[in-house]
């Protein structure tokens, strides 16, 4: 440590790699911990956890596994079950609270969730088709939206998925989002989903023990 | 029940609310990275030809390129106060040659440099217009030069633009309407301007016939936040740059493609908020691209939230009983606890129940916020008997400021960063250092040397041999600490690749050539050289007097003796210095030889901060390198960021035409926090500096660790500037 801290171009290289990541990213608060593994993985691709029999065995409590999209997979863990809401929480503190598979809620992200109708979703419902609108507070930066869906319920042999359309008039956004059904516990093992339009879709892996 | 449908009725209610609320914030989705306006052609903010009367927020700095046929412009933009854009193009005119002497240029083509400045007159409401008026290349040759009037509006999507413009944007021009005030806007008389150029000339400003134009930049809904940008130009092309080739400038080959449509239109795409392309279609016949960047430094943390939070003592508890009685104790946990955690504890002292601690630290810009950390820790080891904690701090052995705090008041605030409270109770006074008076002193390992190796450049930009020239070198930075208030610093590099062959001595100064040499120091200091080796002595005589004095190879021109004395009263916003050298020119390998040429330089410095605007105005009078004497004025602004933008000029006793091409020295720099593109908290910055020409005049020695900076916390505004950061 020097006696004075100066000022001068000797953070020049640094600051330009800096300012390279910064202007690719689009995401205003990305921390810098971020862009490192992000601006690798634009390169060499990120590495999977994979959901392996011995992986699964090891873990002590129910989990999901998220996949974000471009960033790195992350591995939740269920933390709390009330009234059918399920919280899994990551390791370093970021929530995601699911009802029947769907994300309803979400804390800590980047930019945040919550559907306030959100037992409007149902897995199993008395007509396999159905819609209706969900009331979603989208947050950073805070906007309501409604968003219009319809659900299809198509039997596989195994299992069962369903596919909820989903309309944003505003946004002129259309896409669908996907549920895997387990056929015993009738319970979602497997979700694609876009629950924000700055994120990504999200693919989940859940495993409940 | 009853009770359950009002909860309800509120739930619901409480919903609406924050639904409207909310719901202006949708265009946020609709019309996503619209924070930004974006820029012109010109380099400034504006439509694609034309300017506009939208601004960057204050403490945004920008840059953009464009490349329209015939000229490619790079631009840098300042936005220093929200009212006034201020912007420095470089632009690369293709249909003319920088001379007409190929030994001295060879085929490169003619290079421009001017200053645009924009003053916001009225700021956009509901009902009324953002309205500013600017002015185009005021410092540079004038072939740009124009003025102009200009309105925005932004209905829903469509940001709307309506102006007025003289000069170079007055095409198909009306009558001036100035002539009613005086006759002399009747005509634009530019003839008898004939000067060094790079002076403010502003005879003929809104003078001459008048153009009309205006446009619009439309948000395209859910389109990534794509625009469309349409224009009626008013630029008159034949008075624009060198529009007829020779017929209009000498050294001009070719003429300028005129328009065949006044109407330009083009997209601009946000990569994101802080980068835009752009791709126009211009005059009806040429295709224009370019890009820009900006960031806006004006907030505290302005880009990347900081993850740096204080470290907590473990075993807090177990400290304070160890400690308490035990004053041994307490000053070596306060050593093991501070030092590792960038707070170096120089001596410390109980004294009844008040714990002095003496310490110094180069991590924050915040004073208060490396303060609160300290007491922090002190909190935590304390033993009960210690109510009250003050603190020393202290900067190249010099006493800076003490920070007398209850402890009580510090931790009933700390919780709930109640800072304004903590504030309160918490006296800061100017700190007068004496080490004989603490009890405990542990001991510096002197002398000590702190060294680091890191790349670094030596550049040229716009010379008449090439536009860039650079050095990659590598340099070792070091500090050798002999006692704690003498220390010798230096740097020496060696270099490792350069385009300098090209490179040829150009000087054609009539004073000493104390800077335009500059050639000779880069093509004879490709190798090994000195950049700096110099031996520091600081020193506190008095009570709100500063000094130092200094010897060496101070800068790589010149190697020089002599001294400055700082009078800073701590509880005010100005500071008086003086300093005098005896400097003598360096060898242009920049080792240790000397040329012939020596002076003595020296300036009376008076220095001003505006607390509230934190606008740093320096005025410094007296006898430059060249022995020019005169004044040079710096007006720089600080944002909470901790970026410093600002500009200087200066007026010596020299003729424009012994000062030479821009007639006068001036220029602007940046200086860019490193924190604020990390999650980590840091002290560094990184400065930027432009002048549009290499004179010799109004030249400063170059010595570093001015008293200024190196008192910046010896100052009661800069303390208390930064109280909201005091529990971070």
């Amino acid at each position: 440590m020097a006696i004075f801290q100066g000022i001068g171009i000797r953070y020049m290289n640094r600051l330009m790699l800096v300012l390279v990541l910064f202007f690719v990213s689009s995401c205003q608060y990305i921390s810098y911990n971020e862009v490192i593994p992000l601006a690798r993985q634009a390169i060499i691709g990120f590495p999977d956890i994979e959901l392996t029999e011995e992986y699964i065995a090891k873990q002590r409590y129910s989990f999901a596994r998220f996949d974000l999209g471009k960033g790195a997979n992350i591995i939740m863990v269920l933390s709390d079950i009330d009234n059918n809401f399920y919280t899994w929480i990551s390791a370093t503190g970021e929530k995601l609270i699911t009802y029947n598979g769907k994300i309803v809620k979400t804390i800590g992200l980047i930019h945040n969730i919550e559907i306030y109708n959100s037992t409007t979703f149902k897995v199993f419902s008395p007509k396999n088709n159905y819609s209706g609108i969900y009331n979603v507070m989208l947050k950073d930066p805070t906007a309501f939206i409604e968003q219009k869906f319809y659900t299809q319920l198509i039997q596989k042999t195994d299992s069962l998925e369903l596919i909820e359309s989903i309309e944003i008039d505003v946004l002129n956004l259309k896409y669908s989002n996907s549920y895997v059904i387990d056929f015993k516990s009738g319970r979602t093992i497997k979700s694609t989903q876009r629950i924000h339009p700055k994120l990504p879709e999200i693919k989940i892996d859940f495993i409940y023990k | 029940m009853r009770i359950l449908q009002k909860l309800h009725r509120f739930q619901l209610a409480l919903l609406l609310f924050f639904s409207m609320s909310a719901w202006a914030d949708i265009d946020s989705y609709i019309y996503p990275k619209s924070n930004y306006p974006s820029f012109s052609n010109s380099g400034t903010i504006g439509l694609i030809q034309m300017p506009s009367a939208r601004m960057l927020p204050a403490g945004s700095i920008g840059f953009s390129w464009s490349d329209s046929d015939p000229y490619q412009r790079g631009s840098f933009v300042g936005q220093p106060f929200s009212w006034l854009e201020a912007s420095y193009q470089y632009t690369d005119v293709n249909n003319a040659l920088y001379s007409l002497v190929p030994e001295f240029s060879g085929d490169q083509t003619y290079k421009d440099k001017s200053f645009d400045v924009k003053l916001m007159l009225l700021k956009e409401t509901t009902n009324i217009p953002a309205v500013a008026v600017g002015l185009r290349d005021i410092g540079g040759t004038g072939v740009f030069s124009s003025e102009y009037l200009v309105a925005s509006k932004k209905i829903n999507n469509f940001d709307l633009t309506l102006g007025l413009g003289w000069g170079a944007y007055s095409d198909y021009g009306m009558k001036n309407p100035l002539i009613r005030v005086d006759d002399s806007f009747r005509v634009r008389d530019v003839s008898d301007n004939e000067t060094q150029g790079g002076e403010f000339t502003t005879g003929y400003w809104f003078s001459g016939k008048v153009g009309v134009f205006g446009g619009a930049e439309i948000f395209l809904p859910n389109m990534k936040g794509l625009r469309f940008k349409i224009e009626y130009d008013s630029t008159d092309y034949e008075l624009e740059g060198f529009p007829y080739g020779e017929k209009s400038f000498n050294l001009a080959f070719e003429d300028v493609r005129q328009p065949d449509s006044k109407i330009n239109f083009g997209f601009i795409y946000p990569v994101s908020d802080n980068l835009h392309l752009k791709l126009n279609y211009i005059k009806g016949n040429t295709l224009s691209f370019g890009f820009s960047a900006q960031l806006n430094f004006g907030k505290k943390e302005p880009f990347i939230k900081k993850n740096d939070p204080p470290k907590k003592v473990p075993n807090s508890d177990i400290y304070k009983k160890l400690n308490t009685g035990d004053t041994t104790s307490l000053y070596k946990s306060s050593l093991l606890l501070m030092n590792p955690r960038g707070y170096p504890l120089r001596s410390a002292k109980v004294e009844g129940e008040t714990y002095k601690v003496v310490f110094s630290q180069s991590d924050h810009q915040s004073w208060p916020r490396a303060s609160g950390r300290v007491l922090r820790i002190l909190d935590d080891i304390a033993p009960p008997e210690i109510k009250k904690f003050e603190l020393g701090n202290i900067n190249g052995g010099l006493g800076m400021y003490t920070l007398k705090v209850s402890r009580d008041a510090f931790k009933k605030f700390q919780d709930d960063n109640l800072y304004k409270l903590a504030a309160k109770n918490i006296n800061v006074e100017e700190f007068n250092f004496d080490l004989e008076n603490y009890e405990f002193k542990p001991k510096v390992k002197l002398p000590e040397l702190f060294w680091k190796i890191v790349p670094t450049a030596k550049t040229q930009f716009g010379g008449p041999d090439g536009f860039f020239f650079g050095n990659l070198r590598l340099s070792v930075i070091s500090e050798l600490a002999l006692i704690s208030n003498v220390s010798i610093k230096s740097q020496i590099s060696v270099g490792i690749a350069n385009n300098f062959s090209n490179l040829n001595p150009n000087s054609d100064s009539v004073l000493p050539h104390v800077r335009t040499d500059v050639v000779q120091y880069l093509k004879e200091g490709q190798g090994l050289t000195i950049n700096y080796l110099q031996i520091d002595k600081f020193y506190k005589p008095f009570k709100h007097i500063y000094a130092k004095t200094t010897a060496g190879y101070v800068e790589n021109m010149f190697g020089a003796i002599g001294g400055e004395i700082l009078y800073r009263p701590f509880y005010k916003n100005f500071a008086v210095g003086a300093e005098l050298w005896r400097a003598r020119q360096r060898e242009y390998k920049q080792q240790f030889g000397f040329r012939d040429y020596e002076t003595t330089t020296g300036h009376i410095n008076f220095y001003y901060k505006e607390p509230r605007s934190q606008v740093i105005f320096a005025l410094k009078g007296g006898r430059f390198l060249a022995k020019d004497s005169g004044f040079n004025f710096d007006f720089s602004r600080r944002f909470q960021s901790g970026l410093r933008m600002g500009v200087f000029f200066s007026l010596t006793d020299i003729s424009e035409y012994e000062f030479g091409e821009g007639s006068f020295d001036k220029g602007w720099y940046f200086f860019i926090p490193i924190e604020a593109f990390f999650d980590k908290y840091s002290k560094g910055a990184t400065g930027f500096g432009l002048r549009p020409l290499t004179r010799d005049g109004a030249s400063f020695l170059k010595h570093s660790h001015n008293l200024w900076g190196v008192t910046e916390q010896a100052s009661y505004g800069n303390i208390s500037r930064d109280w909201d950061s005091l529990y971070e």
